[in-house]
């Protein structure tokens, strides 16, 4: 079990570097959803090791709210910087 | 046995997200690794998650998750749709075949 | 698990803080509350991190794009051949150059600009598509359109006069509006 959270940590780690050098703004987006999403399984598999289903609260927060950013963002972005 | 099965169903679900992340690296053309971003991630995302719900059993536990794989299905697909809507109207044109 | 995670962290605070366009500091800034509000799981506080998953990732990405409204958008094209399209790798010394020289322009005169690449025509993004600056690299010199209502065309002029370090000559061209 340990061993399937530490990969996925290394997993987000490289998913994180299309953030760090992806060419353009939708790239960057692109990898902000991916690694908003594995970071998602990864609450899930910490509580699940724990045993403690208070953790979950947090996984259902952000499966919530976590997708309004991402899409202000590309809003902001579709109508040239005005709302 | 059942943490053998939640075992093999989680590593199911890591292999698929590594291919995801393999495919983000390999292609060259911004549409088609939001494709396969979006579609290889979401496959794994449910099986990782199916693999904690066996090895909870029938439990509140599982509910909870199975309420999380509810709202994922609803978000992820939208967020896609969101960012390749905003890359198109923007005039990100890709080379015509 | 923790120190990898704190490892994540410390290289998304740096790269927030020294980026020079606005927006994807934005960017970096929603993964890194991202990133801590899972470091606060791992400390045993859960209702700490409700709240910054909260707060960080919706309230304060929206703040920022409210306060990032300032700035105007500057449209740029970029037209390329086929070739130079299918690989960017071998764009010529001077085009490096002069990309460098434009984000510093925009860096002075608050602007935030958005590079686009096609290889469509000259003509056809005139009259479909909405641009503040259209570049076109020949083999002896860069050719600039500007749009109508582009009122930074003689600050730019100014500017690459200034810069005299930089060889290549440069052509510009103000589009005539079309009366109707």
């Amino acid at each position: 079990m340990l061993t399937i959270i530490i990969l996925l940590i290394l997993l987000l780690t490289l998913s994180l570097l299309r953030i760090l050098l992806g060419p353009s703004l939708w790239d960057r987006l692109l990898g902000l959803n991916m690694v908003a999403s594995k970071l998602l399984a990864l609450i899930v598999l910490y509580a699940s090791y724990k045993g403690i289903s208070m953790y979950l609260d947090l996984a259902i927060v952000y499966a919530l709210l976590g997708f309004v950013g991402i899409i202000f963002l590309s809003i902001y972005v579709q109508r040239k910087g005005r709302f | 046995m059942r943490e053998i099965i939640a075992l093999i169903f989680m590593s199911g679900g890591l292999f698929f997200i590594g291919f995801g992340i393999l495919g983000l690296y390999r292609f060259k053309n911004f549409y088609t690794r939001i494709l396969i971003g979006s579609n290889v991630d979401t496959a794994g995302f449910i099986l990782l998650l199916a693999g904690v719900i066996i090895r909870h059993g029938f439990s509140f536990f599982s509910l909870k998750v199975c309420f999380i794989i509810f709202l994922v299905l609803i978000v992820n697909p939208l967020i896609t749709h969101a960012i390749t809507r905003s890359a198109y109207n923007s005039g990100f044109k890709i080379k015509k075949e | 698990m923790l120190k990898l995670s704190l490892i994540v962290l410390v290289i998304l605070a740096i790269m927030t803080v020294q980026t020079q366009k606005m927006r994807h500091a934005v960017v970096y800034l929603g993964a890194f509350s991202l990133t801590i509000s899972f470091i606060y799981l791992l400390y045993n506080a859960p209702d700490v991190a409700i709240a910054e998953a909260i707060i960080g990732s919706t309230l304060s990405t929206i703040l920022y794009l409210v306060a990032l409204q300032k700035y105007k958008i500057f449209t740029v094209y970029y037209c390329l051949s086929e070739a130079e399209f299918e690989d960017q790798s071998h764009l010529t010394a001077e085009h490096l150059q002069f990309k460098k020289l434009l984000d510093k322009y925009c860096a002075k005169q608050e602007l935030e600009p958005q590079i686009i690449y096609t290889v469509d025509a000259t003509k056809t993004i005139i009259e479909h598509h909405p641009y503040a600056l259209i570049v076109q690299n020949e083999p002896t010199n860069i050719k600039i359109w500007g749009h109508p209502e582009n009122y930074k065309m003689d600050s730019l002029i100014s500017f690459f006069d200034r810069e005299l370090h930089f060889k290549v000559p440069i052509e510009f061209i103000q589009v005539e509006e079309v009366i109707e």
